[in-house]
């Protein structure tokens, strides 16, 4: 979704248009308790034209086979949250809007991660990057 | 006290009132006023009246050559709070993500230093350098252009609310009086007349935050503006106070200089040298994760990791899918 009505809120190419109201209105279609459901969200800015001439990035072979083997580390018992990852997780807590629900998608978000970069426990690095796809507060707040 | 009925009287006949009128229409509103009873009405409602020959008046708002008959308070603080050094934070409504980033680490430093952050509660640049004032558990006091008992905009009520247990919310203005253009020029002077110094963070041209600037300039007060871009009309205001004279601000520390204070000790993050990678790159201007994935030669996994850590440290903010860092 765009991040306003007018889709010139974050292009540094065009002016947002949108009055505080409208906005408001704007965001007021999607419910927190909506948001709060979604695992992965990831902004997408204006790419810009040297973003778009670069090469193809990985291809999908590879990334199938990362899947696969993530999907396999998932499915056994493995995969625990170290004591820094705890604690990150805490911290997060206390500093963003995260409910009960939310907290627990960031767990589970964080695992697969983990399980993804082939790593044994569930390291802080990986709720970091569960925490970075939660809603961005423009949406959340 | 006189100056309770002269501010009930202005509220009852919708005018602005600064010294008593020799109308024939005052003097039987002043006959028939019971200042008690509408001290103990004050009260019951939760609110103080600070008038004008209070001897615990701020002084540099009775130094402004209009100053209001009294201010009404909400909140449990000391009045003195007042009458220590503050600075005003004012700007546009419809800022930019870069205004309102400016406003709230600037509410956070100035607040952290001991100044009082003073605003006025509107949206955009007020509320966030009152919000970033309250991060750092600073005082901040925000002056209302309407009634003391009106929350206005709505929308910052709660803030209003947290502005008022830890500092004040003010106004010249009696409860039950409602919002009105004309006041909020006026409110800009009380602003303006509190504080020893005003910045403008953000301001279009013809900008209420600009006239907070003349009436600063017009009573002798320090006015600082952060320079914008110059192709932005959002930053037009305050981009031609600098041409004026204004002192650029480009650092919480040029405010602290001129109040002769010091800024307090940051500890330094200890950062990792990819978190120091990242960093670098998004100092030199605010940047996507895409783009930091490019620049650092780190994975998309590392750098939204990397990103989140530096957030929660409050070393960068993210907005609309950029980053910015936070000083």
């Amino acid at each position: 979704m765009n991040l306003c009505p007018c889709a010139g809120r974050g292009d540094p190419a065009a002016e947002c248009s949108c009055s505080p109201q409208r906005l408001a209105a704007f965001r007021d279609k999607l419910s927190r308790a909506l948001l709060d459901r979604f695992d992965l969200v990831v902004t997408v800015p204006r790419p810009r034209a040297e973003e778009l001439a670069a090469g193809p990035a990985e291809a999908s072979a590879p990334v199938r086979e990362r899947v696969v083997a993530g999907r396999r580390r998932l499915n056994s018992d493995a995969l625990r949250r170290t004591k820094e990852a705890d604690e990150l997780l805490s911290r997060a807590v206390e500093r963003l809007p995260l409910s009960g629900r939310g907290r627990a998608r960031v767990a589970r978000v964080a695992r697969t991660a983990a399980a993804l970069a082939g790593s044994d426990d569930v390291l802080p690095e990986h709720v970091a990057e569960a925490l970075a796809y939660r809603s961005p507060k423009e949406l959340a707040a | 006290m006189n100056e309770l009925a002269l501010a009930s009287f202005a509220a009852a006949s919708d005018a602005h009132v600064v010294g008593e009128p020799r109308s024939a229409r005052f003097a039987s509103f002043k006959a028939g006023f019971d200042v008690r009873a509408e001290l103990e009405r004050l009260a019951r409602l939760g609110f103080r009246f600070l008038a004008r020959s209070d001897p615990g008046f701020p002084p540099l708002l009775q130094a402004i050559h209009d100053p209001p008959p009294g201010l009404f308070l909400r909140g449990e603080e000391e009045t003195d709070l007042l009458a220590r050094p503050a600075v005003a934070i004012v700007g546009a409504r419809a800022c930019s993500a870069y205004g309102r980033q400016i406003a709230r680490s600037l509410g956070r430093e100035l607040a952290a230093a001991g100044l009082v952050v003073v605003s006025g509660l509107a949206r955009g640049v007020d509320a966030e350098a009152h919000r970033g004032a309250l991060e750092a558990s600073g005082t901040t006091v925000a002056v209302l252009g309407c009634g003391i008992d009106r929350d206005y905009p709505a929308a910052n009520r709660e803030l209003a609310r947290q502005v008022a247990a830890t500092g004040l919310v003010v106004s010249e203005y009696a409860p039950g009086v409602e919002p009105a253009p004309w006041r909020f020029p006026a409110r800009n002077r009380i602003v303006a007349g509190l504080c020893a110094a005003t910045v403008v963070v953000e301001a279009r041209e013809r900008s209420g935050a600009l006239i907070t600037a003349d009436f600063a300039l017009e009573e002798g007060r320090e006015v600082f503006a952060v320079p914008g871009e110059i192709t932005s009309a959002l930053s037009a205001g305050s981009n031609a106070l600098l041409r004026l004279g204004a002192t650029p601000l480009t650092r919480a520390e040029d405010v602290l200089e001129s109040f002769g204070l010091a800024a307090p000790e940051s500890h330094a993050l200890e950062l990792g040298p990819d978190a120091a990678a990242v960093l670098e790159r998004v100092r030199e201007g605010a940047t996507g994760a895409d783009e930091l994935v490019r620049a650092t030669a780190l994975g998309a996994a590392e750098v939204a990791a990397v990103l989140t850590e530096l957030e929660l440290a409050g070393a960068v903010i993210q907005e609309e899918g950029l980053y910015r860092v936070l000083r």
